[in-house]
């Protein structure tokens, strides 16, 4: 496996925790220290996990994150301190402009963080995690995640099928070609439609829907996963009891007022904060420089 | 109705308000809030679905309509201004209701999005598509679409996309990249997703008229021979 990194092996569980905690957190919070902490890390964890594809992206986020800052004080002229004023007294406030740098840096983090959800929970890790839940639609997706390679196939054996007699329009006009489009289309459907009713029948042979409905899996819930589990439950409810105490309190609009480290509560919830989202990328570091240490003694 | 769903929709229509005051009341990311609101709106087809026990029959038929739409997306990777994928969805509805159409259109964002990457549109693309399946299998329920016509499926799939998938997704980007959206300072983003929309309607407008009669006719065919869904 090109992606196998330390954290990508843990438990689907633990992986999907992670992410949802660390993405609603990075959208819940607005203290700058906060949205820092959260942009650090994502860009941190996404390099551990990609390595330096990640690299590519910046460009890219930067734009992002320049064009949410301005949009910002462009459609929204509230707050007190007025920077300039253009269009007849349109006003460029410096409070709006403020929530511009806020919302891009929510935007630009939450881009990494999904960008590292792709890269790590594959279709059957979410299977894993909603097949208990929800058993019909995680077979549906499962089926699905077969059918759909398999479907390509077979198109592309219809269409040398047709070639070879002549009939794939090659050297038509567009509407030769499109007249060959449909005609795949329509004898895919029919054949997937047979096929799957067969499948279907066979599956209700062998009875399916009689008795409770159990899952194949590869992935174990072992004592490293239970271990890991705690600590991001308790490192959340640290972020969360601080949070509710006023740790992240801010106010941007009319006036900008911000809580900073002299309250005790938004030093705990920051450092439990960026604990919690660094606890991925130090596990992936970690393994990385054990299996270097590893074969450097070989 | 089992017990169990029961307790869960009923969950639902007590959290949605209990949302609402907790994001007047804290300062909420609208977004957060929005997108569990679709959620929610999207959990009772799902609990009702694996509520009914469906037969494998039904299982694989839904399964064999979402891969057709994923596969319709996945194939023109290379013509990213061609999107036939919400046309696919409504012939779904229209051949199998207004169910099979939700959960098609659902499903299909949800598992195309394993191949073009999630990310914070997912659920607003799910609960769009999800629709357009839903409401193209109730016009046909209707009468109002035959679905061997042209004309009318044409200007249904022209009419969903342009006031439900385009500005739901539209509202996703506004309530991602705004910080306090009103409709005074979101307009722009809808104006601005209008030739996108338009270009994506015009897709599905294209998708219905050249597939929607010969792909209906091989979906009818598959109904009345396994006496499915009726």
């Amino acid at each position: 496996m090109e992606n196998a990194t330390r954290f990508s092996q843990y438990n689907p569980i633990i992986n999907f925790t992670f992410f949802i905690g660390a993405i609603c957190c990075s959208m819940l919070f607005m203290h700058p220290a906060y949205l820092v902490a959260s942009i650090f890390m994502s860009l941190a964890f996404n390099l551990s996990t990609k390595g330096l594809k990640s690299l590519k992206m910046i460009g890219f986020l930067l734009l992002v994150f320049a064009f949410v800052t301005v949009i910002n004080p462009i459609l929204n002229t509230a707050g007190n301190t007025v920077l300039f004023t253009y269009f007849n007294d349109r006003s460029f406030t410096l409070e709006a402009l403020t929530y511009g740098f806020v919302f891009a840096s929510i935007f630009v983090s939450v881009i990494l963080w999904f960008s590292s959800y792709n890269a790590i929970m594959t279709s059957d890790k979410f299977v894993y995690i909603f097949g208990p839940v929800l058993p019909a639609i995680s077979m549906i997706i499962s089926m699905v995640m077969r059918f759909v390679p398999n479907y390509s196939t077979k198109a592309k054996q219809i269409s040398t099928a047709r070639q070879c007699i002549g009939l794939a329009g090659e050297n038509g006009d567009k509407k030769d070609r499109l007249k060959n489009a449909e005609s795949i289309l329509s004898s895919l459907t029919s054949w997937a439609f047979e096929g799957g009713i067969s499948t279907a029948d066979s599956m209700r042979s062998r009875g399916y829907g009689t008795g409770k409905r159990t899952n194949y899996s590869i992935y174990r819930f072992d004592y490293h996963d239970l271990s890991l589990l705690i600590t991001m439950i308790l490192l959340l409810g640290i972020v969360a009891f601080c949070s509710i105490s006023g740790a992240t309190k801010v106010e941007y609009l009319p006036e900008i007022s911000i809580n900073w480290f002299d309250n005790i509560y938004t030093l705990v919830g920051f450092i439990a904060y960026v604990l919690f989202l660094s606890l991925p990328t130090i596990l992936n570091i970690k393994e990385e420089i054990t299996w270097r240490i590893l074969r450097s003694r070989i | 109705m089992s017990k169990k769903s029961l307790i869960t929709i009923l969950t639902t229509l007590i959290l949605a308000p209990a949302l609402i005051v907790l994001t007047w009341k804290f300062n909420i990311h609208y977004y957060i809030t929005g997108t569990l609101m679709v959620i929610l709106c999207m959990i009772p087809f799902f609990i009702s679905f694996e509520d009914r026990k469906p037969e494998a029959r039904e299982l694989v038929v839904i399964a064999v309509l979402v891969a057709l739409s994923v596969a319709s997306r996945a194939a023109f990777i290379a013509v990213p201004m061609f999107k036939p994928v919400i046309g696919m969805i409504m012939i779904a509805g229209f051949a199998f209701g207004s169910q099979a159409g939700f959960l098609t259109g659902a499903m299909t964002a949800l598992i195309s999005n394993f191949i073009f990457g999630q990310g914070a549109w997912t659920p607003w693309q799910m609960f769009s598509w999800g629709l357009s399946g839903l409401i193209a299998g109730f016009l046909s329920k209707k009468g109002l679409v035959t679905g061997n016509g042209r004309v009318k499926e044409a200007i249904s799939g022209f009419l969903i996309v342009l006031l439900v998938v385009g500005p739901a997704l539209d509202t996703s980007s506004v309530l991602t990249m705004l910080a306090k959206p009103t409709l005074k300072s979101a307009w722009p983003f809808y104006v601005s997703g209008f030739p996108a929309n338009i270009s994506l309607a015009i897709c599905t407008v294209l998708t219905l008229v050249f597939l929607s009669k010969p792909m209906l006719e091989k979906l009818n065919r598959i109904k009345l021979k396994y006496g499915m869904m009726e």
